[in-house]
């Protein structure tokens, strides 16, 4: 009988900003945890989920075997057996457990129940028993699933007084009868193995004291751990007694621990670790229940785990097989497309095993027929059921050891299972490598700050790991749409062709040639998650993070953070004999200060202004101080210990000092940097560009593991809070940074001997910013470094304050919001550092982020404010008229929630956009864009906004006021205001006087559309006879003033047009093909529909002046 | 220094004399001598009988003409209905194959008589075959619309225009309508292929939808019409080609006087004006007007009404002047005025005709003629094919080429004006494709190149082409003659220091 094991966690991205470095998100007080993702860490804290259905696994298998043939004979062709035999994997080699090791890198890690046991492996001698799976690769690159035998989860109480191991056996009787009254069960016997008193000590609080007894709680499945836990608990709601001991409430400890990460932590094994059996400890299952190509038996107590440390062979990659793939589905016109009735009509696939270039099979599967694609191969079905069943196989024949794809969690594996289960097709689901095991879909909500309410699902899959690429980048990278165009253009730098799925079914009722057009974009789409995979280095990085934090691959983006500082926690504090206790989780906790800031002396420093950073603040503040759960002092401890053995932190807190005791965290956080800098040391000497990109991952992970410490600590919701940590954190970070100022300013000055008084400009968090006064940075850089080398005396190590960089010039505009060229060498600037402005912030339309950017790099490289002045009246005077490309004007906003409180903009333009036409309206989840256009005198901007592509066919005069006054004009003042006297100046003047009026136009079919138009003069008011056909008789001698107006215009726009449309064509990778991509990301997409209807507009103007004579 | 040997008056005057002096010369000599060539019969009639009374009349020789009006432009514009949103360039590039393909599967099985001729589609590994389609050069040099909006949008400055925008790695596509593949080939043959050519290309298909290139087959040169005119064309009857005129190019007034003098036949003995009398025809092949080089800025100043109004006014000016000189020339020669990339016209392939308003004067006389661009024209019985010259200067920027001649001829053998509209040079986005080339023209020419250069070409069916490379005027002070009966060309140089163009009567 097996059993879902660990359940995915569907908190992903919500924690994804949550990775507390030491410049983020402090202010908060909330220990670096914003209060929106308080969520998160209690979805964290939900216990795995016991209760699930349970399936008969014998007689699923018998009838998965006989499907299986059936399927592959049905849905092959001619050459399907060729096909089959390139899809599958190496035959495993002759491997026999007698002589042969089995050696292979683990992916992921689950339990299930075994009802029986198996013959010469621990465990109970009958009843269901628990079994840890381990699925991995081995070096040659066949598919394992290993079976761990004998391992048993448990939890711990203290010892009460009185109690020995004489009150075990009495103990464990009741306990067991409790249990077996709460849970009934036919499958055990008993539920609680065994009761054990061990010599053990809590982690929180510092204790001198000798190691006291607890008592350990052995049970037989994973599942009763959460029921038990609560008895103990919770003795008076379940009148339950210790026999001896009065009623009570037990604290327990580690007993919400998930299973597989217990077993990972007690065998010391880390995620995507190798893993050996070696030979005679293991055996072959006798009746296989998954479909790898080595399924063993093997013991918990002869597994051995090789640390990726060990040696280069222990930190390699084998070789996994990747699935990328992608569904196109054809929706009815005006919905999004429903599993229940949209069908499926085309899968794209790619393969290809890691450590190679290129993927091995690109295939697509349709649905009717479709013309051949050279460099992969179509597998066209007549049938959907058919092309399922055929994928289903071909997903089997493949065994993907990682399946990746573009929301593949949240849209394409849902689909697929939700469609074949509309279609009654019983045994698509069932794509795991359990044979037995039918993925489900589960629903969860979740929000976060950060990506707002969504819907999330999640896909059980034993043994294959899900990577969904929108998680991963969600996580890692703050973009300002995660659409696969923009994520695609920004990373690969390729823009990809984009089919609206309106358009998707007309093409799939087109003929052969339609089918393959959608057939390309499809396979495009499976291709580029490939492509980011590599190009981002995910595999490497998360990877080198799962084996540095110690936690399975799935768990990274399933998670949150606190999961992984948990695992080495766990990991240390076994090794000293540390229990942790197991906390209620508590949403409510005292805010406490976050971290200071020295006010800003806003200006325009044209004057090296130097950078000394305290290298990992927070870390190497816990290092120093020796701040830990174990090392913290409670008050009226303190008052019995001497002063000497403690450090009261500015917050009021005790610590003992390492002399007595070194901390836990304190260790882990060496560890973590020491491994960092041999990393780093490492990657410095390294050629091979493969194992450059596994040591940069790690020390990424490292880096990142380390400030994540100081999170845990902080979140109120999480596993282990300790207020007293994160708050004596931040006050010693308040303090140094008020200590360096004190020391530079009153060191480096002229009474000291120096040319110049120095003055602490701005300082944040971990880095001060110093004007020493010398003009030049070479001048700068010495100070700095001397300074930071001064400064560091003062502080105890590691902290360490290093001079990083220098700025000069500087632009200082508020807190967190600054500019600045950035120097680390004498000789010339490394780039332009911008900070907080309106360019990285994503809410604002790109002309903002434009401008900024063009101005910055006025100011600060060409130093030339006059050129800035004059480039920012262009651009308003340009904005003003009109002349500016609409994709510079559009904002972007998504669609997050189906009901708004109040009007807000973007959900009222959807509801408009509904109205016109259904099928290209924005759906939940999509980001709607839109400008504002002109309105009524004091109209609500929600009235004012409109869809760009509506506004462009209508020719609708934009709100140009709008986009000046509430747009540009903050940014701009904010920047203009310590370079220039009267920076308002710039939004008055000549250059706002000319403004675009709204013109009549052929196109317009609003109101005017209906009268019958005459010819006007081109150049005053009066009508036109029929002969003329431009000027009136009055203006004849403006007629070629106009023409070469007229002209310019035409010009220009020809210009765009084939700039535009041959970039598409290009793009689109066709010169035959109409362009049909409708990539709303696209920078060039408004311009080039734009273009399209004002050519046509110009030209007809122009025609006006060719008579024939 | 100028003589007129006509009256046995010398006027001379020296390199350095101010324009005026000049004028005033001029001026001297047309009220000394009025010799008024004239093949306009409607002047008034005294004029006329004073000037038979006193000197001999030449009259200019007149040609049969048709201007190929409609073979660039459609004309008149019924087309009110154009779906702008349907305005795209694939249907340039179908109806370039559509028109080439038949005339390559002859080449092809003209050769091969046996040999399988297959689609993109079907196209399968260690296949051999023959496929016909279109080339796609893939260039990383090439400009990009995309990178010049970069990441975050930023509007940068468009990158340099660049001599050449061949890269180390090119590579080549090969496409119909049904599929692309990769064509595998030295980076030789790379160079020498462009975007836009329709070719047939016998090759093997290799793993991973690529095409090995064994034989590349081109369209090659197109049928010669003939016409009877020709056969009508008793005596030598010239056509002249000019090119680069830039009016308002402050360098080169004097020359351009020089022109307009000698073509109206007030400069030269007897024999000359004799001579010229036998030019039937003027071509003017584009950048007439003078365009300064813009200075490269990131963004388009904020500019006042009066600095655009000056702009305007300034602008103007050399309009007006050339106004002004085609009026002259036009009282005594027809004239076809092509538009180049300076003019004032739109800017993509075809060019419309220069428009009658901005010439009030000039267009009065019939003998104005503004013409699209490319040109096509017969003129006593030869085919004149010409353009402005932006085909052969685009197209050399994206393949290694001999010469521009040879780059030349290579057009009339790939049956194309220019392969490289639209995706680098900006055309039309029309329903078919206007450069084909479906007749052989008798006379080629290409406007506004670095220096004079000319070729005779005999063609495989009887084909006899005279290829013209115009030179700039305003830089080689130089014209072309072609002779209608032989094809032959000479070219006149103005020179101001040893002046008089040598006619080629009197030199051969």
């Amino acid at each position: 009988m097996y059993k879902k094991g660990l359940q995915l966690k569907p908190s992903g991205s919500g924690t994804a900003k949550a990775a507390p470095t030491p410049t983020s998100s402090y202010k908060s007080g909330g220990g670096g945890y914003d209060d929106e993702d308080d969520e998160d860490f209690d979805d964290e804290d939900e216990e795995e989920d016991f209760d699930e259905e349970e399936e008969d696994d014998e007689v699923d298998q018998d009838e998965y075997d006989d499907d299986t043939g059936d399927a592959m004979d049905t849905g092959a062709d001619d050459n399907s057996s060729k096909q089959i035999f390139l899809w599958s994997r190496k035959p495993v080699p002759n491997l026999n457990p007698r002589s042969n090791s089995l050696i292979f890198q683990q992916l992921e890690v689950d339990y299930a129940e075994l009802k029986e046991p198996v013959e010469g492996m621990p465990g109970p001698k009958a009843g269901s028993r628990p079994i840890v799976r381990l699925f991995g690769v081995t070096k040659e690159g066949n598919s394992v699933l290993c079976k761990v035998h004998g391992f048993l989860p448990y939890f711990f109480i203290a010892c009460p007084p009185n109690f020995d191991v004489t009150h075990c056996k009495s103990f464990k009787e009741a306990l067991n009868e409790m249990m077996m009254s709460k849970m009934p069960s036919q499958e055990v016997t008993d539920i609680v193995v065994s009761i054990d008193i061990f010599q053990k000590k809590s982690i929180m609080g510092y204790n001198p004291d000798p190691l006291t007894p607890f008592i350990m709680i052995t049970l037989i499945l994973p599942k009763y751990v959460t029921k038990c836990r609560d008895i103990l608990e919770n003795g008076h709601k379940y009148f339950f007694e210790i026999p001896g001991q009065p009623v009570r409430q037990y604290q327990t400890y580690e007993s919400n621990i998930p299973f597989a990460l217990r077993f990972l932590i007690d065998k010391t094994i880390t995620g995507c670790s190798w893993v050996e059996l070696p030979a005679t400890t293991y055996k072959l299952s006798t009746t296989p229940v998954s479909t790898c190509q080595i399924e063993v038996e093997t013991s918990l107590d002869t597994l051995i785990a090789h640390s990726p440390d060990s040696g280069e062979q222990w930190s390699a990659l084998a070789p996994f097989r990747i699935l990328s793939f992608d569904i196109e589905c054809a929706g009815r016109k005006g919905f999004f497309p429903e599993a229940e009735k949209d069908p499926v009509i085309q899968i794209a696939n790619i393969v290809k095993n890691q450590g190679e270039q290129e993927p091995f099979i690109r295939n697509i599967f349709t649905l009717k027929g479709c013309s051949s694609i050279v460099g992969a191969h179509v597998i066209p079905h007549d049938k959907e059921v058919d092309m399922l069943k055929a994928w289903r196989n071909f997903v089997i024949q493949v065994d993907p050891d990682l399946i990746i794809g573009y929301n593949i969690v949240n849209f394409d594996l849902p689909y697929l299972i939700g469609r074949a289960r509309a279609l009654k097709i019983n045994d698509f689901a069932r794509l795991s490598r359990i044979k037995s095991t039918i993925s489900k879909v589960k629903s969860t909500h979740f929000s976060s700050s950060n990506l707002g309410t969504r819907e999330s699902k999640e896909v059980s899959m034993p043994g294959r790991t899900q990577f969904d690429l929108i998680q991963a980048i969600q996580r890692d990278h703050k973009l300002s749409s995660y659409s696969l165009n923009n994520v695609s253009a920004h990373f690969l730098k390729e823009q990809k062709e984009d089919v609206h799925f309106s358009i998707i079914s007309d093409l799939q009722n087109g003929d052969d040639d339609d089918r393959r057009r959608l057939a390309v974009y499809c396979l495009k789409d499976a291709l580029l998650p490939v492509k980011l995979l590599d190009k981002l280095m995910l595999l490497f990085n998360y990877t080198e993070m799962a084996r540095v934090t110690g936690v399975p691959l799935s768990y990274l983006l399933g998670r949150g953070e606190g999961v992984k500082v948990l695992s080495q926690l766990y990991r240390k504090a076994m090794k000293e004999d540390f229990l942790i206790p197991t906390y209620k989780v508590s949403t409510k906790g005292p805010k406490y200060k976050g971290a200071i800031v020295i006010e800003p002396t806003t200006g325009f420093y044209d004057v090296p202004i130097a950078t000394l950073d305290f290298t990992s603040l927070y870390p190497s503040i816990m290092m120093a101080h020796n701040l830990c759960y174990s090392t913290l002092i409670p008050a009226e401890e303190a008052k019995k210990l001497q002063p000497t053995d403690y450090t009261l932190t500015p917050s009021g807190d005790y610590f003992a000092l390492p002399r007595l005791k070194k901390g836990l965290l304190p260790r882990i956080l060496e560890e973590l940097l020491s491994a960092r800098k041999k990393a780093k040391d490492d990657l410095k000497n390294e050629t091979d560009p493969f194992k450059k990109a596994v040591l940069d991952g790690r020390q990424l992970a490292l880096k990142i593991s380390a400030n994540s410490v100081y999170g845990f600590t902080g979140a109120r919701v999480g596993k282990l809070p300790c207020i007293e940590i994160s708050r004596s954190v931040t006050s010693f970070g308040r303090e140094m940074l008020d200590t360096t100022k004190r020391i530079v300013e009153s060191n480096y000055n002229i009474a000291n001997g120096y040319k110049h008084d120095a003055v602490i400009i701005y300082g944040d968090t971990d880095s001060v910013m110093i004007k020493f006064g010398v003009s030049t940075v070479a001048e700068a850089m010495e100070l700095g470094r001397h300074a930071s080398k001064e400064v560091t005396k003062h502080f105890i190590r590691p902290i360490n304050l290093d001079f990083e960089k220098v700025y000069y010039p500087y632009l200082l505009m508020a807190k967190k919001k600054y500019a600045g060229l950035f120097w680390t060498k004498p000789d010339t600037f490394d780039k332009m550092d911008v900070k907080g402005l309106e360019n990285v912030r994503r809410d604002t339309c790109p002309l903002v982020r434009n401008v900024v950017s063009v101005i910055l790099r006025k100011l600060l490289i060409e130093k030339d404010i006059k050129m800035a002045e004059e480039y920012t009246k262009s651009i308003i005077s340009d904005l003003l008229q009109n002349r500016l490309d609409i994709s510079l004007l559009v904002i972007t906003k998504a669609l997050s929630k189906t009901e708004y409180k109040g009007r807000v903009v973007h959900n009222e333009l959807a509801q408009k956009m509904r109205a016109r036409d259904p099928s290209t309206a924005p759906n939940l989840g999509d980001r709607v864009p839109y400008v504002v256009i002109q309105g009524l005198k004091g109209a609500p901007i929600y009235e004012k906004a409109e869809d760009p592509l509506y506004v462009l066919e209508h020719n609708i005069l934009l709100d140009t006021q709008y986009y000046l006054d509430k747009q540009l004009k903050a940014p701009l003042l904010r920047i203009f205001k310590p370079c220039l006297p009267n920076p308002e100046a710039i939004f008055n003047g000549e250059h706002t006087r000319t403004i675009a009026q709204a013109t009549l136009s052929t196109n317009n079919k609003g109101f005017f559309g209906a009268l019958e138009k005459k010819k006007v003069c081109m150049s005053c008011p009066n009508t036109l006879t029929d002969e003329e056909s431009t000027v009136c008789k009055n203006c004849r001698h403006r007629e070629p003033d106009l023409y070469q107006t007229c002209l310019s215009n035409v010009t220009a726009l020809e210009d765009k047009f084939s700039q535009t449309w041959t970039q598409c064509q290009r793009c689109t990778g066709s010169l035959h093909q109409p362009v049909l991509c409708s990539n709303r990301d696209c920078p060039i997409f408004y311009m080039r529909t734009k273009v399209q209807f004002d050519l046509v507009e110009a030209k007809k103007t122009l025609d006006r002046f060719n008579v024939e004579w | 220094m100028i003589k007129n040997n006509d009256n046995d008056k010398n006027y001379t005057f020296d390199d350095n004399e101010s324009l005026q002096d000049l004028f005033k010369t001029i001026s001297r000599i047309e009220r000394d001598e009025v010799n008024y060539i004239d093949n306009d019969g409607n002047d008034q009639d005294d004029l006329e009988m004073m000037v038979e009374k006193e000197y001999q009349t030449l009259k200019r020789v007149q040609v049969p003409y048709t201007f190929h009006k409609n073979r660039f432009i459609d004309q008149p514009k019924t087309n009110n209905t154009i779906v702008a949103s349907s305005l795209q360039y694939n249907t340039v590039y179908a109806s370039r194959l559509e028109k080439l393909r038949p005339i390559l599967l002859q080449q092809v099985e003209q050769k091969y008589s046996e040999i399988t001729i297959q689609k993109i589609l079907h196209l399968k590994p260690n296949d051999e075959c023959v496929m016909i389609g279109t080339l796609y050069k893939e260039m990383d040099l090439k400009q990009n619309i995309l990178k010049q909006y970069a990441q975050d949008r930023a509007i940068l400055p468009p990158p340099a225009q660049r001599d050449s925008f061949i890269g180390e790695g090119d590579k080549l596509f090969f496409e119909d309508e049904t599929g692309r593949v990769k064509l595998i080939a030295d980076k030789q043959v790379v160079d020498s292929l462009l975007t836009g050519m329709n070719v047939a290309i016998k090759g093997k298909g290799l793993l991973g939808a690529e095409f090995e290139i064994e034989e590349v087959f081109y369209p090659g040169l197109p049928p010669q019409p003939h016409s009877k005119d020709l056969e009508n064309l008793e005596d030598d009857v010239y056509v002249c080609l000019v090119s680069g005129l830039s009016i308002g190019d402050p360098n080169n007034t004097l020359q351009l006087n020089m022109l307009v003098d000698y073509i109206s036949g007030n400069l030269g003995t007897s024999k000359d004006q004799k001579f010229i009398s036998r030019i039937s025809r003027l071509i003017i092949a584009g950048n007439s007007i003078f365009k300064e080089e813009q200075s490269h800025q990131s963004f388009m100043k904020y500019l006042s009404k009066q600095e655009i109004n000056s702009k305007k006014q300034k602008m103007a000016i050399p309009i007006k002047e050339f106004d002004s000189i085609l009026s002259e020339l036009a009282k005594s020669i027809p004239i076809d005025i092509i538009p180049g990339p300076n003019d004032p016209t739109n800017s993509s392939l075809p060019q419309l005709p220069l428009n009658y308003c901005l010439f009030p004067f000039s267009v009065q006389n019939t003998n104005t003629n503004p013409t699209s661009n490319p040109y096509e024209s017969q003129i006593g019985g030869r085919l004149f094919l010409g353009t402005a010259g932006q085909n052969i200067d685009n197209a050399s920027r994206y393949m290694i080429i001999d010469s521009k001649m040879d780059l030349t001829e290579k057009t009339l053998n790939w049956r194309h004006l220019a392969p490289t509209a639209p995706d680098t040079l900006s055309c039309s986005a029309v329903d078919h494709d206007p450069f084909v080339i479906e007749q052989c023209p008798h006379v080629y020419f290409i406007g506004n190149q670095e220096k004079y250069q000319t070729k005779m070409i005999r063609g495989p069916n009887d084909q006899i082409i005279r290829i013209v490379l115009l030179p700039k005027f305003s830089e080689s002070n130089t014209i072309v003659l072609v002779n209608l009966k032989t094809l032959d060309t000479f070219p006149i140089e103005f020179n101001c220091t040893t002046f008089f163009p040598q006619s080629p009567c009197s030199s051969s």
